[in-house]
Protein backbone atom coordinates (compact mmCIF):
# COMPACT_ATOMS: atom_id res chain seq x y z
CA UNK A 1 0.00 0.00 0.00
CA UNK A 2 2.88 2.54 0.63
CA UNK A 3 4.00 1.71 -2.57
CA UNK A 4 0.82 3.10 -3.87
CA UNK A 5 0.86 6.27 -1.69
CA UNK A 6 4.03 6.65 -3.44
CA UNK A 7 2.93 6.29 -6.72
CA UNK A 8 0.19 9.32 -6.14
CA UNK A 9 2.34 11.16 -3.84
CA UNK A 10 4.46 13.29 -6.28
CA UNK A 11 0.97 13.91 -8.77
CA UNK A 12 -0.94 15.35 -5.61
CA UNK A 13 0.93 18.06 -4.76
CA UNK A 14 1.30 18.92 -8.17
CA UNK A 15 -2.68 18.42 -8.81
CA UNK A 16 -3.15 20.56 -5.10
CA UNK A 17 -3.78 24.29 -7.01
CA UNK A 18 -6.45 22.47 -9.21
CA UNK A 19 -7.81 20.52 -6.51
CA UNK A 20 -8.17 23.61 -4.27
CA UNK A 21 -9.83 25.43 -7.46
CA UNK A 22 -12.50 22.90 -7.83
CA UNK A 23 -13.17 22.73 -4.50
CA UNK A 24 -13.25 26.61 -3.70
CA UNK A 25 -15.72 26.54 -7.08
CA UNK A 26 -18.07 24.06 -4.89
CA UNK A 27 -17.98 25.13 -1.67
CA UNK A 28 -17.27 29.54 -2.38
CA UNK A 29 -15.59 29.57 0.31
CA UNK A 30 -11.61 29.16 1.22
CA UNK A 31 -11.47 28.18 4.00
CA UNK A 32 -13.91 25.44 3.58
CA UNK A 33 -12.40 24.68 0.38
CA UNK A 34 -8.84 24.03 1.79
CA UNK A 35 -10.31 21.85 4.41
CA UNK A 36 -12.53 19.88 2.09
CA UNK A 37 -9.36 19.37 -0.20
CA UNK A 38 -7.43 18.21 3.23
CA UNK A 39 -9.98 15.65 3.93
CA UNK A 40 -10.08 14.79 0.55
CA UNK A 41 -6.48 14.08 0.02
CA UNK A 42 -6.21 11.80 3.53
CA UNK A 43 -8.81 10.08 2.11
CA UNK A 44 -6.91 9.79 -1.16
CA UNK A 45 -4.26 8.53 0.62
CA UNK A 46 -5.83 5.61 2.34
CA UNK A 47 -7.00 4.50 -0.49
CA UNK A 48 -4.50 4.89 -2.47
CA UNK A 49 -4.48 1.12 -3.61
CA UNK A 50 -8.05 1.65 -5.09
CA UNK A 51 -6.63 4.32 -7.95
CA UNK A 52 -7.05 3.15 -11.00
CA UNK A 53 -3.26 4.18 -12.60
CA UNK A 54 -4.86 3.99 -16.29
CA UNK A 55 -7.26 6.69 -15.37
CA UNK A 56 -6.69 10.46 -14.46
CA UNK A 57 -5.39 11.10 -11.26
CA UNK A 58 -7.49 14.58 -11.33
CA UNK A 59 -10.85 13.10 -12.30
CA UNK A 60 -10.51 10.32 -9.08
CA UNK A 61 -9.68 13.27 -7.34
CA UNK A 62 -12.68 15.52 -7.90
CA UNK A 63 -14.73 12.38 -7.54
CA UNK A 64 -13.24 12.21 -3.75
CA UNK A 65 -13.90 15.87 -2.85
CA UNK A 66 -16.88 16.32 -4.21
CA UNK A 67 -18.13 13.25 -2.07
CA UNK A 68 -16.79 14.79 0.63
CA UNK A 69 -18.45 18.30 0.01
CA UNK A 70 -21.66 15.86 0.14
CA UNK A 71 -20.72 14.29 3.63
CA UNK A 72 -19.47 17.37 5.28
CA UNK A 73 -23.18 19.30 3.99
CA UNK A 74 -24.80 16.29 5.46
CA UNK A 75 -22.79 16.07 8.48
CA UNK A 76 -23.02 19.67 9.45
CA UNK A 77 -27.02 19.64 8.89
CA UNK A 78 -26.67 17.05 11.46
CA UNK A 79 -24.81 18.87 13.82
CA UNK A 80 -27.18 21.87 13.44
CA UNK A 81 -24.24 24.04 11.79
CA UNK A 82 -26.15 26.28 8.91
CA UNK A 83 -23.54 25.51 5.68
CA UNK A 84 -26.34 25.93 3.00
CA UNK A 85 -24.72 26.79 -0.75
CA UNK A 86 -27.46 29.15 -1.21
CA UNK A 87 -27.12 30.85 1.79
CA UNK A 88 -23.27 31.16 1.12
CA UNK A 89 -23.63 32.01 -2.09
CA UNK A 90 -23.59 35.46 -1.34
CA UNK A 91 -20.05 35.42 0.96
CA UNK A 92 -17.86 35.58 -1.95
CA UNK A 93 -14.24 34.86 -0.45
CA UNK A 94 -11.82 37.53 -1.03
CA UNK A 95 -8.82 36.13 -0.51
CA UNK A 96 -6.62 37.02 -3.28
CA UNK A 97 -7.28 40.60 -2.57
CA UNK A 98 -7.71 41.45 -5.89
CA UNK A 99 -9.95 44.09 -6.90
CA UNK A 100 -10.91 42.27 -10.32
CA UNK A 101 -14.37 43.39 -11.07
CA UNK A 102 -14.60 40.55 -13.87
CA UNK A 103 -13.18 38.05 -11.07
CA UNK A 104 -15.89 38.73 -8.67
CA UNK A 105 -19.09 39.19 -11.42
CA UNK A 106 -17.87 35.68 -12.88
CA UNK A 107 -17.74 34.46 -8.66
CA UNK A 108 -20.58 35.70 -7.84
CA UNK A 109 -22.73 34.28 -11.04
CA UNK A 110 -21.19 31.05 -10.33
CA UNK A 111 -22.43 31.20 -6.81
CA UNK A 112 -26.15 31.59 -7.76
CA UNK A 113 -26.08 28.67 -9.70
CA UNK A 114 -27.81 25.73 -8.36
CA UNK A 115 -24.82 23.04 -7.26
CA UNK A 116 -25.02 20.15 -9.63
CA UNK A 117 -24.80 23.11 -12.34
CA UNK A 118 -22.05 24.50 -10.92
CA UNK A 119 -20.17 21.07 -10.37
CA UNK A 120 -20.87 20.06 -14.23
CA UNK A 121 -19.71 23.61 -15.22
CA UNK A 122 -16.50 23.76 -12.81
CA UNK A 123 -15.72 20.15 -14.43
CA UNK A 124 -16.32 21.24 -17.83
CA UNK A 125 -15.14 24.72 -18.39
CA UNK A 126 -12.70 25.34 -15.12
CA UNK A 127 -10.91 21.85 -15.28
CA UNK A 128 -11.11 20.79 -18.67
CA UNK A 129 -12.59 17.57 -18.58
CA UNK A 130 -14.32 15.59 -21.16
CA UNK A 131 -18.18 15.37 -20.83
CA UNK A 132 -17.83 11.28 -20.29
CA UNK A 133 -15.12 11.88 -17.81
CA UNK A 134 -17.21 14.84 -15.80
CA UNK A 135 -19.97 12.27 -16.27
CA UNK A 136 -18.05 9.64 -14.36
CA UNK A 137 -16.66 12.63 -11.24
CA UNK A 138 -20.73 12.78 -10.86
CA UNK A 139 -21.90 9.68 -11.09
CA UNK A 140 -24.63 10.36 -13.81
CA UNK A 141 -25.41 9.82 -17.35
CA UNK A 142 -23.64 12.19 -19.85
CA UNK A 143 -27.04 13.01 -20.98
CA UNK A 144 -27.64 14.52 -17.65
CA UNK A 145 -24.40 16.08 -17.57
CA UNK A 146 -24.86 17.77 -21.12
CA UNK A 147 -28.25 19.07 -19.78
CA UNK A 148 -26.82 20.75 -16.13
CA UNK A 149 -24.06 21.98 -18.66
CA UNK A 150 -26.20 23.69 -21.24
CA UNK A 151 -28.33 25.02 -18.51
CA UNK A 152 -25.74 26.42 -16.29
CA UNK A 153 -24.17 27.98 -19.17
CA UNK A 154 -27.50 29.60 -20.19
CA UNK A 155 -27.77 31.22 -16.43
CA UNK A 156 -23.87 32.26 -16.23
CA UNK A 157 -24.77 33.77 -20.06
CA UNK A 158 -28.19 36.10 -18.32
CA UNK A 159 -26.13 36.73 -14.93
CA UNK A 160 -22.99 37.54 -16.29
CA UNK A 161 -24.67 39.45 -20.12
CA UNK A 162 -22.30 41.92 -21.68
CA UNK A 163 -20.76 38.94 -23.49
CA UNK A 164 -19.61 39.03 -26.94
CA UNK A 165 -21.71 37.35 -29.27
CA UNK B 1 -33.39 25.26 -28.07
CA UNK B 2 -32.95 25.53 -31.45
CA UNK B 3 -30.52 27.86 -32.50
CA UNK B 4 -29.97 27.01 -36.40
CA UNK B 5 -32.47 25.21 -38.99
CA UNK B 6 -29.54 22.67 -39.18
CA UNK B 7 -28.19 22.23 -35.54
CA UNK B 8 -29.17 22.05 -31.96
CA UNK B 9 -27.74 23.86 -29.58
CA UNK B 10 -26.02 20.77 -27.57
CA UNK B 11 -24.06 20.14 -31.07
CA UNK B 12 -22.64 23.49 -30.99
CA UNK B 13 -21.83 23.59 -27.27
CA UNK B 14 -20.01 20.10 -27.43
CA UNK B 15 -18.37 21.58 -30.79
CA UNK B 16 -16.87 24.79 -28.43
CA UNK B 17 -16.29 22.71 -26.04
CA UNK B 18 -14.02 20.35 -28.18
CA UNK B 19 -16.28 17.20 -27.58
CA UNK B 20 -17.34 16.14 -31.15
CA UNK B 21 -14.95 13.85 -33.54
CA UNK B 22 -13.35 15.05 -36.98
CA UNK B 23 -16.43 14.42 -38.96
CA UNK B 24 -18.64 16.54 -37.20
CA UNK B 25 -16.08 19.31 -36.33
CA UNK B 26 -15.68 19.09 -40.15
CA UNK B 27 -19.27 19.12 -40.61
CA UNK B 28 -20.06 22.19 -37.90
CA UNK B 29 -17.13 24.20 -39.52
CA UNK B 30 -19.50 24.11 -42.96
CA UNK B 31 -22.00 24.90 -41.26
CA UNK B 32 -20.63 28.12 -39.66
CA UNK B 33 -19.04 29.07 -43.09
CA UNK B 34 -22.75 30.12 -44.11
CA UNK B 35 -24.51 30.25 -41.05
CA UNK B 36 -23.51 33.36 -38.91
CA UNK B 37 -26.13 32.85 -36.00
CA UNK B 38 -24.46 29.69 -35.53
CA UNK B 39 -21.41 30.83 -35.50
CA UNK B 40 -22.09 33.83 -32.80
CA UNK B 41 -23.34 30.96 -30.73
CA UNK B 42 -20.07 28.72 -30.81
CA UNK B 43 -18.05 32.29 -30.06
CA UNK B 44 -20.74 33.44 -27.53
CA UNK B 45 -19.89 29.27 -25.66
CA UNK B 46 -16.35 29.95 -26.27
CA UNK B 47 -16.43 32.96 -24.96
CA UNK B 48 -18.32 32.15 -22.10
CA UNK B 49 -15.72 28.75 -21.18
CA UNK B 50 -12.91 31.51 -21.24
CA UNK B 51 -14.29 33.72 -19.31
CA UNK B 52 -15.73 31.68 -16.97
CA UNK B 53 -12.19 29.67 -16.31
CA UNK B 54 -10.27 32.84 -15.99
CA UNK B 55 -12.76 34.37 -13.69
CA UNK B 56 -12.47 31.44 -11.29
CA UNK B 57 -8.99 30.12 -11.35
CA UNK B 58 -7.64 33.01 -9.27
CA UNK B 59 -6.29 30.46 -6.64
CA UNK B 60 -3.88 28.62 -8.97
CA UNK B 61 -1.65 31.70 -8.52
CA UNK B 62 -1.67 31.52 -4.59
CA UNK B 63 0.86 29.70 -2.31
CA UNK B 64 -0.89 26.46 -1.69
CA UNK B 65 -0.93 26.27 2.36
CA UNK B 66 1.54 24.08 4.16
CA UNK B 67 -1.21 22.65 5.89
CA UNK B 68 -2.10 20.48 2.38
CA UNK B 69 1.43 19.78 1.59
CA UNK B 70 1.82 18.64 5.71
CA UNK B 71 -0.85 15.79 4.97
CA UNK B 72 1.04 14.56 1.64
CA UNK B 73 4.66 14.84 3.40
CA UNK B 74 3.66 12.89 6.72
CA UNK B 75 3.08 9.96 5.14
CA UNK B 76 6.42 9.87 3.99
CA UNK B 77 8.86 8.04 5.43
CA UNK B 78 12.12 9.87 4.36
CA UNK B 79 10.41 13.74 4.24
CA UNK B 80 13.84 14.81 2.55
CA UNK B 81 12.48 13.45 -0.36
CA UNK B 82 10.07 15.68 -0.60
CA UNK B 83 11.86 18.81 -0.94
CA UNK B 84 12.21 18.70 -4.62
CA UNK B 85 8.27 18.93 -5.18
CA UNK B 86 7.76 21.46 -2.42
CA UNK B 87 9.91 23.51 -4.51
CA UNK B 88 8.25 22.96 -7.53
CA UNK B 89 4.93 23.45 -5.71
CA UNK B 90 6.23 27.27 -4.70
CA UNK B 91 7.57 27.79 -8.25
CA UNK B 92 4.12 26.77 -9.54
CA UNK B 93 2.40 29.18 -7.91
CA UNK B 94 3.24 31.82 -10.92
CA UNK B 95 1.47 30.19 -13.80
CA UNK B 96 4.07 31.63 -16.39
CA UNK B 97 6.55 30.27 -14.88
CA UNK B 98 4.87 26.53 -14.41
CA UNK B 99 7.50 24.60 -15.67
CA UNK B 100 10.88 24.56 -13.67
CA UNK B 101 14.23 24.89 -15.33
CA UNK B 102 14.30 20.92 -14.49
CA UNK B 103 11.33 20.06 -16.72
CA UNK B 104 12.67 22.28 -19.10
CA UNK B 105 15.78 20.37 -19.40
CA UNK B 106 14.02 17.13 -19.49
CA UNK B 107 11.72 18.52 -22.51
CA UNK B 108 14.60 20.48 -24.19
CA UNK B 109 16.45 16.85 -24.38
CA UNK B 110 13.71 14.93 -25.28
CA UNK B 111 13.38 17.44 -28.33
CA UNK B 112 16.97 16.78 -29.10
CA UNK B 113 16.32 13.33 -29.01
CA UNK B 114 13.21 13.68 -31.05
CA UNK B 115 15.29 15.64 -33.80
CA UNK B 116 17.43 12.75 -33.96
CA UNK B 117 14.64 10.30 -34.90
CA UNK B 118 12.18 11.99 -37.07
CA UNK B 119 15.01 14.60 -38.71
CA UNK B 120 14.92 13.77 -42.41
CA UNK B 121 10.60 14.04 -42.09
CA UNK B 122 10.99 17.84 -40.95
CA UNK B 123 11.20 20.68 -42.78
CA UNK B 124 11.88 22.70 -39.11
CA UNK B 125 13.40 20.28 -36.41
CA UNK B 126 12.45 21.82 -32.89
CA UNK B 127 16.08 22.68 -32.78
CA UNK B 128 15.79 25.09 -35.42
CA UNK B 129 12.50 26.51 -34.11
CA UNK B 130 13.72 27.28 -30.46
CA UNK B 131 16.93 27.36 -28.34
CA UNK B 132 17.33 26.75 -24.08
CA UNK B 133 18.49 29.97 -22.34
CA UNK B 134 18.71 29.44 -18.96
CA UNK B 135 16.20 26.81 -18.86
CA UNK B 136 13.66 28.18 -20.88
CA UNK B 137 13.10 27.48 -24.45
CA UNK B 138 13.54 30.86 -26.46
CA UNK B 139 12.04 30.85 -30.59
CA UNK B 140 14.47 31.83 -32.79
CA UNK B 141 15.01 31.87 -36.71
CA UNK B 142 11.50 31.80 -38.66
CA UNK B 143 9.58 31.04 -35.70
CA UNK B 144 10.95 34.22 -33.80
CA UNK B 145 10.48 36.18 -37.24
CA UNK B 146 6.79 34.90 -37.63
CA UNK B 147 5.69 35.61 -33.73
CA UNK B 148 6.99 38.85 -34.03
CA UNK B 149 5.53 39.74 -37.48
CA UNK B 150 3.14 37.63 -39.03
CA UNK B 151 -0.85 38.41 -38.45
CA UNK B 152 -3.28 35.68 -38.37
CA UNK B 153 -5.06 36.95 -41.06
CA UNK B 154 -1.32 36.43 -43.67
CA UNK B 155 -0.94 32.74 -42.56
CA UNK B 156 -1.90 31.83 -45.68
CA UNK B 157 1.29 29.72 -47.46
CA UNK B 158 3.10 30.64 -44.93
CA UNK B 159 5.37 27.39 -42.76
CA UNK B 160 4.01 28.66 -39.49
CA UNK B 161 0.76 29.72 -38.93
CA UNK B 162 -0.16 31.76 -36.26
CA UNK B 163 -3.23 30.85 -34.07
CA UNK B 164 -4.80 32.97 -31.17
CA UNK B 165 -2.97 35.65 -29.76
CA UNK B 166 -4.00 37.11 -26.36
CA UNK B 167 -2.75 38.61 -22.94
CA UNK B 168 -1.94 36.31 -20.34
CA UNK B 169 -2.90 37.03 -16.65
CA UNK B 170 0.88 38.78 -16.49
CA UNK B 171 -0.30 41.15 -19.00
CA UNK B 172 2.44 39.50 -21.34
CA UNK B 173 0.87 38.81 -25.43
CA UNK B 174 1.38 35.02 -26.14
CA UNK B 175 0.27 33.54 -29.09
CA UNK B 176 -0.51 29.98 -30.29
CA UNK B 177 0.96 28.74 -33.37
CA UNK B 178 1.42 25.71 -36.04
CA UNK B 179 4.41 24.46 -37.91
CA UNK B 180 3.01 22.67 -41.32
CA UNK B 181 5.75 20.08 -40.89
CA UNK B 182 5.76 16.18 -42.32
CA UNK B 183 5.24 15.96 -38.27
CA UNK B 184 3.05 19.42 -37.47
CA UNK B 185 3.98 20.71 -34.20
CA UNK B 186 1.92 23.17 -32.24
CA UNK B 187 2.48 25.44 -29.57
CA UNK B 188 2.31 28.67 -27.13
CA UNK B 189 4.93 31.52 -27.01
CA UNK B 190 4.41 34.24 -24.53
CA UNK B 191 6.96 37.80 -25.40
CA UNK B 192 9.51 38.59 -22.61
CA UNK B 193 11.11 41.34 -22.74
CA UNK B 194 13.18 40.99 -26.19
CA UNK B 195 12.27 37.51 -27.32
CA UNK B 196 9.62 35.26 -27.23
CA UNK B 197 9.67 31.99 -24.49
CA UNK B 198 8.27 29.61 -25.76
CA UNK B 199 5.82 27.56 -22.96
CA UNK B 200 4.45 24.52 -24.84
CA UNK B 201 6.20 22.97 -28.34
CA UNK B 202 4.51 19.82 -28.91
CA UNK B 203 3.91 17.13 -31.85
CA UNK B 204 0.16 17.13 -33.02
CA UNK B 205 0.69 13.89 -35.53
CA UNK B 206 0.22 12.94 -38.94
CA UNK B 207 -2.87 14.58 -40.72
CA UNK B 208 -4.94 10.95 -40.10
CA UNK B 209 -4.93 11.66 -36.84
CA UNK B 210 -8.31 13.70 -35.14
CA UNK B 211 -6.01 16.23 -33.63
CA UNK B 212 -4.40 17.56 -36.77
CA UNK B 213 -7.79 19.11 -37.90
CA UNK B 214 -7.19 21.89 -35.49
CA UNK B 215 -3.40 22.23 -36.72
CA UNK B 216 -3.87 25.12 -38.91
CA UNK B 217 -4.91 27.16 -36.02
CA UNK B 218 -2.80 26.37 -34.04
CA UNK B 219 -5.28 24.29 -31.19
CA UNK B 220 -3.74 21.34 -30.32
CA UNK B 221 -5.81 20.37 -27.33
CA UNK B 222 -2.82 20.59 -24.97
CA UNK B 223 -2.14 23.85 -26.20
CA UNK B 224 -5.70 25.15 -25.81
CA UNK B 225 -5.41 23.42 -22.33
CA UNK B 226 -2.90 26.29 -21.56
CA UNK B 227 -4.35 29.18 -23.23
CA UNK B 228 -7.09 29.04 -20.86
CA UNK B 229 -5.22 28.56 -18.30
CA UNK B 230 -3.15 31.61 -19.01
CA UNK B 231 -5.44 33.75 -20.93
CA UNK B 232 -6.87 37.09 -19.51
CA UNK B 233 -9.84 38.47 -21.11
CA UNK B 234 -10.65 37.49 -24.64
CA UNK B 235 -8.42 37.02 -27.27
CA UNK B 236 -7.06 39.71 -29.46
CA UNK B 237 -9.09 40.46 -32.73
CA UNK B 238 -7.37 41.62 -35.81
CA UNK B 239 -7.12 44.99 -35.06
CA UNK B 240 -6.00 44.24 -31.14
CA UNK B 241 -3.19 42.02 -32.81
CA UNK B 242 -1.85 44.78 -35.23
CA UNK B 243 -1.57 47.17 -32.39
CA UNK B 244 0.34 44.74 -30.15
CA UNK B 245 2.67 44.58 -33.40
CA UNK B 246 3.08 47.91 -34.05
CA UNK B 247 3.62 48.55 -29.96
CA UNK B 248 6.60 45.35 -30.41
CA UNK B 249 4.11 43.33 -28.54
CA UNK B 250 4.95 45.25 -24.97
Amino acid sequence: MSEAIEKIRGPLIELLPRLRRFARNLTHQADNADDLVQIALERALVRADQWDSNGRLDSWMFGIIRHAWIDEVRSNKRRGVHLDVHELSDVIEGSTGAADIEVLSVQTAMAKLPEEQRTAVSLVLVEGLSYKEAAQVMDIPIGTLTSRLARGREALQVLLGGTSS
Amino acid sequence: MNISNEVDDDTLMAYADGELDADQSAKIEQLLQRDSVAAARVAQHQALRSRVQSGLSAVLSEPVPESLLNVLKQHDPQSQADVVDLMQVRQRKSAINRWTTREWGAMAASLIAGVVIGMYALEFSPAQLVSEQGGALIAQGTLEKTLTTQLASANSGQAIQIGISFRNRAGKYCRSFAVQNAQALAGLACHSQNNWRVQMLTEIGSSNSGDFRQAGSGLSPQVLKLIEQQISGEPLDASGELAARQSGWK
